[in-house]
């Protein structure tokens, strides 16, 4: 398509799913891969954490303020990282309305690759479960209108969570085999979960696989997880959004050949260095920064980020990680508003037509 | 209650109420013709939620010498007209605190010393100045005064004008302010410290980053 042709408007669900596929839009989506839950949000539809990450209708309530209002052209009910560890029999704090349930990494469940159990009833277990039904209940509601984004953990963060940071950081160390052993152990859970969610009816999955700028370097991706990624792209049978956090910008050239649909970005990473790199082999999201901006800053210099994102040509837009709970709304609106007021400016992206 | 029209932007957020089943409830902002005003809001749709916000709003006219400005339940500004932005922070905070049960009524100018057998005494100089005095400091144990001057400008963004004199960049009065921020200003790394702990929650962190 050239730049001079017209895009009719789209639906937010069609314009996710073309921006997932590099293709034209008529406007750059507005997408959250990870929780835009708040704590006035919570408040706003009475859906409130813990429970709203362990009750499938009230997780789906939650979820869908996103699009209802925030404007964002995506619902993403997976608000937390620790359903599937939970699944597996981690022990969480499941905190209070103003915290992130956690997994009590402290006390690890596993010490070998041999005690690595994944039960044959995961997807039956109450939080995968709930994710499940969160979703069947979200397209049930949201109808095709709305593009439904789920999670999957990858297993380098399954592994963070079930043998403890520090042990599985120096066993990535002291005895490669061994951990690429516990990386094959978990990624059939990773896949069931995914495909799972993509059959309830979600449009795209998200699969954060914790190998971080600050712990893991882009070397060591490339030694453990890159094939895996690659495998799961092959195997769950939709778009995955990969995120890890982070200054990553030294392994988005290895992300691009795994044949994900997108790589959701921190603000550590210039979009204009990042989409030089990935070159057009992925798409991006993000990369709104979350503890200074959107939770300590104004709407006007949301927007600044949000319109260096669009100068870059970054196929969509969103906070860069699961926003604080604090954060003010009017800080989560200004994102779908500067994109509306840059394209009504006659901006253009190369994939958005006049 | 629906989302607040654009033009409010949040001064601070109370994300767990415990005087009213938990809901959040915030301090607002915007810039009116006649000067800055302040809102108590909250997207919480129970019963209660409105009787909160007008005793939070009480709260901030007696313990912080706010005003309420027209009809708008919740709707407060400064005396003079202007805004204090983290004197209003901190009023905030500390006007969720009162139990609304509990009577509710200005807090005096002098205290007991936390620290010291001495009276911390504030006394009004007129013009937004206040002297901060220590009764029954000695030789052995010096003025507490000007350190709690100090915290007393940190806290509220004032003007030091010497060692025991602070000003509002106002130039009015605001003597229930002033009071209030007296009892916190005794422990200035209290209060610091606990303002720290409320930014760090609710966010989430890597778990290569968490305990």
């Amino acid at each position: 398509m050239t730049m001079t042709e017209t895009i009719a408007p789209m639906t937010s669900r069609e314009r996710v799913l073309a921006a997932l596929r590099r293709e034209s839009v008529d406007r750059t989506p507005v997408v959250n891969p990870t929780s835009v839950a708040t704590v006035e949000l919570m408040d706003m539809v009475d859906a409130r954490f813990p429970e709203a990450n362990r009750e499938p209708e009230l997780m789906a309530r939650l979820a869908a303020t996103g699009h209802t209002e925030l404007g964002f052209d995506s619902v993403m009910p997976v608000f937390s990282i620790i359903q599937e560890s939970s699944a597996l029999g981690c022990k969480i704090q499941w905190e209070q309305k103003d915290n992130w349930p956690t997994v009590k990494m402290g006390e690890p469940i596993y010490e070998t690759p041999d005690d690595i159990h994944v039960p044959d009833d995961l997807l039956e277990r109450p939080d995968t479960q709930c994710v499940l039904e969160a979703i069947r209940i979200l397209r049930r509601e949201l109808g095709e209108e709305v593009a439904i984004i789920g999670k999957t953990m990858g297993p380098w963060s399954q592994a963070y969570h079930c043998f403890g940071v520090e042990p599985f950081l120096l066993l990535s160390l002291d005895d490669p085999d061994e951990t690429k052993l516990i990386l094959q152990r978990f990624k059939e859970a990773t896949i069931a979960f995914g495909q799972a969610q993509f059959e309830a009816g979600a449009d795209a999955v998200t699969l954060p696989d914790h190998a971080t700028g600050d712990l893991v370097s882009g070397e060591y991706y490339r030694r453990y997880l890159q094939e895996l990624h690659h495998e799961f792209a092959e195997r769950i049978p939709g778009p995955i959004i990969l995120h890890i956090c982070g200054k990553t910008v030294d392994r988005m050239d290895s992300i691009a050949q795994t044949g994900m649909a997108a790589f959701h970005y921190d603000s550590k990473n210039e979009p204009a260095e990042s989409m030089a790199v990935v070159d057009g082999r992925i798409s991006l999201v993000g990369n709104i920064n979350n503890p200074e901006t959107l939770f300590a800053k104004g709407p006007a210099e949301v927007k600044q980020e949000v319109w260096k994102n669009l100068e870059a040509g970054v196929q969509m837009v969103g906070p860069e990680c699961a926003i604080p709970l604090q954060t003010p709304i009017e800080n989560l609106r200004a994102i779908p508003e500067a994109v509306r007021e840059w394209h009504a400016a006659g901006n253009r992206t190369p994939t958005t037509a006049a | 209650m629906g989302v607040i029209d654009d033009r409010w932007r949040r001064v601070e957020l109370v994300p767990m109420d415990p005087h009213c089943s938990d809901i959040s409830i915030a301090l607002y902002r915007a810039e009116e013709a006649d000067g800055p005003v302040g809102l108590v809001h909250t997207y919480s749709t129970t019963s209660e939620a409105r009787a909160r916000v007008g005793s939070l709003a009480r709260a901030l006219q007696v313990l912080g010498g706010l005003e309420p400005v027209g009809e708008q339940p919740g709707c407060v500004r400064f005396v003079c007209r202007t805004w204090h932005a983290l004197a209003a922070k901190r009023l905030f905070l500390e006007a969720a605190k009162h139990n609304p049960v509990q009577p509710l009524e200005a807090r005096a100018l002098d205290v007991p010393d936390t620290r010291t057998a001495q009276t911390i005494r504030i006394e009004p100089l007129g013009a937004g100045r206040y002297a901060v005095r220590a009764d029954g400091a000695t030789d052995e144990v010096p003025s507490r005064a000007p350190a709690i001057a100090a915290a007393l400008a940190k806290l509220a963004e004032l003007e030091l004008a010497g060692d025991e004199v602070v000003v509002f960049p106002c130039g009015h009065e605001h003597d229930a302010l002033v009071a209030l921020m007296l009892t916190r200003a005794q422990n200035l790394r209290a209060v610091l410290r606990e303002e720290e702990m409320k930014a760090s929650r609710g966010v989430l962190v890597a778990p290569s980053a968490q305990q």
